[in-house]
């Protein structure tokens, strides 16, 4: 039986990222990919931010098969027939060229590409339908009747997990999901750049709230490719299961919806995709290890408040790089070593970023939209804020462990009826927090 | 009867599927006549569950699926038995 001393569940962003990084610390690494070729399952609901991937792979932009350059994004709130715009311009940041519109069976392939030209072994059609264990330690993975055996098993196999769901890691709480229905509309590159009000070559974001998804606490998007649209409606599983919601349905009601249909009109359905994404909710830190086995991307739970997965994927591939190359070194691959994990985590914004995510779902999605002004600003700032995250994403920063800690372990204990009060509390406080962090409350007392 | 079930119908002629011969989700329909609401019919974005009405059971077609596992998640009777198609079947998005 073969024996390597790390394998990777799952040639995605986190996957690649993952096995990119073992192979150019020298250890012996095989990626696995259940599609013919890596991306081919997966279903972009976003544009791709780019300062991790720039950490990885400095030139990237020479060789990665990008689509639009994207410094430009907007909270459309549609009523009925009416709507509300906000636009927001990076300019400050224009030069760092941070996000791009991107499609997955392009991007991963050629990310996937990297890791192998690293080092890694790269085996596509493969579908890992179990693990290899001993004594409760994960020794490795099933492929059918066949067996791999592994020092460490990275599961970066995706929201469905088979390595987290068959380590124990992942339940299956239906609150934690998020069903994503969506269409690539070809669109003649010039008249998307019209109607978008864009320069050549350059890309917007459309997140919109409110109709035809306000009833069941869901949103939608909309973004711009070089010759087609992105299109796509999210709703929670919970509302799905319990209301009988429709997705298919709500994506063309909001195609119809007078503003939307002025962007989309006269386009032709290239193709028609669904996938499940997290809800920003799952996380769990002693979810994301046990013996011989770590968890990154969406496997283990890392996804944004707007669905950004690629990013904050990326970087858990590489912090779950770190802590293999660690229990190496050490020779210890038990649950005690593999907890390095966290300490890795702590080390970039990543920690702090997905608790802000959480934090801001909440409200975007799930909160009061009523109240213009204050509400303008609101979104403004977080965007603006979470904007400026990107931007630090990989510099440590101060963690807010008691919301931490009160979101993750205390708030599962709080009845329902208090929650969204304390949550206001800490809001305050935490947007407190902020403030004289950067100083602006200190000038004002001054 | 699914809503709009010729739309997405159409709409799945514009997905490349590569068909395996066996099926990665099975459907324990003997439970379903007793399942009040059928949450995976509204649920499925592909429109692969549905109730025939004069059969009086529930149609199932995995050709169909795009590997969401909506299903997954939603049966009240526990009678979706979920996995991925084998390596290299099933949905291959070209624009994902």
């Amino acid at each position: 039986m073969d024996k390597v001393q790390c394998v990777v569940v799952g040639a995605g962003p986190a996957g690649s990222a993952c096995a990119l990084s073992l192979a150019r610390k020298g250890i012996e690494t095989v990626l696995l990919e259940r599609g013919a070729h890596a991306g081919e399952k997966n279903v972009a609901s976003f544009v791709l931010f780019t300062p991790v991937l720039r950490n990885l792979i400095p030139d990237f932009e020479e060789e990665a098969p990008l689509e639009r350059l994207v410094d430009d994004q907007s909270s459309i709130y549609l009523g009925e027939k009416d709507f509300q715009q906000i636009r927001l311009r990076f300019q400050k940041h224009a030069d760092k060229r941070l996000a791009y519109t991107a499609y997955r069976r392009k991007f991963d392939a050629w990310f996937a590409e990297k890791a192998r030209e690293a080092g890694a072994e790269l085996l596509t059609n493969v579908l890992v339908t179990d693990l290899l264990m001993e004594n409760g330690r994960v020794m490795g993975v099933k492929v059918g009747e066949e067996e791999l055996q592994a020092d460490v098993v990275v599961g970066a196999d995706g929201i469905h997990t088979v390595v987290g769901r068959q380590a124990g890691l992942v339940s299956d709480d239906i609150r934690a999901y998020l069903l994503g229905v969506k269409e690539v509309l070809d669109l003649d590159s010039e008249l998307i750049e019209e109607r978008f009000q864009l320069e050549k070559g350059k890309g917007t974001v459309y997140e919109t709230f409110g109709y035809p998804m306000d009833d069941i606490d869901g949103a939608s998007t909309l973004y711009t490719n070089n010759d087609s649209l992105t299109i796509a409606v999210f709703g929670g599983v919970d509302a799905i299961k319990e209301r009988g919601v429709d997705l298919h349905d709500r994506l063309q009601q909001l195609k119809e919806h007078p503003f939307i249909h002025s962007l989309v009109k006269d386009s032709k359905l290239r193709e028609y995709q669904a996938h499940i994404i997290s809800n920003g909710g799952r996380m769990d830190l002693s979810d994301l290890y046990s013996d011989g086995v770590l968890l990154c991307g969406e496997a283990g739970g890392f996804s944004d408040y707007m669905y950004i997965g690629v990013p904050p994927g990326m970087l858990s591939g590489m912090m779950a790089a770190n802590t293999v190359e660690y229990a190496v070194r050490k020779g210890d691959y038990g649950a005690e070593t593999m907890r390095e994990y966290i300490a890795f985590l702590e080390k970039t914004a990543l920690l702090r970023m997905l608790y802000n995510s959480r934090r801001d779902s909440n409200y975007l999605v799930k909160g009061d939209r009523k109240g213009l002004p204050d509400h303008v600003r609101n979104v403004a700032e977080i965007i603006d804020e979470s904007f400026e995250d990107e931007v630090t994403y990989l510099n440590p920063e101060p963690y807010p462990m008691v919301q931490e800690f009160y979101f993750r372990i205390v708030e599962n204990w709080v009845p329902d009826f208090l929650r969204k009060p304390i949550r206001t509390i800490i809001k305050a406080l935490s947007l407190f927090g902020s403030a004289l962090r950067r100083g602006k409350i200190r000038k004002v007392m001054r | 009867m699914k809503a709009h079930k010729k739309d997405i119908e159409d709409k799945l002629t514009k997905v490349t599927i590569n068909i395996d011969k066996e099926a990665h989700i099975v459907v324990k329909k003997e439970l379903c006549p007793d399942c009040e609401d059928k949450p995976c019919i509204p649920a499925c974005p592909a429109a692969n569950y549905d109730w025939e009405e004069s059969e009086g059971q529930l149609i199932f077609n995995y050709e169909g699926c795009l590997e969401c596992g909506t299903c997954r998640f939603i049966c009240p009777l526990d009678a979706i038995e979920w996995s991925y198609p084998r390596g290299g079947y099933g949905v291959v998005y070209l624009w994902g």
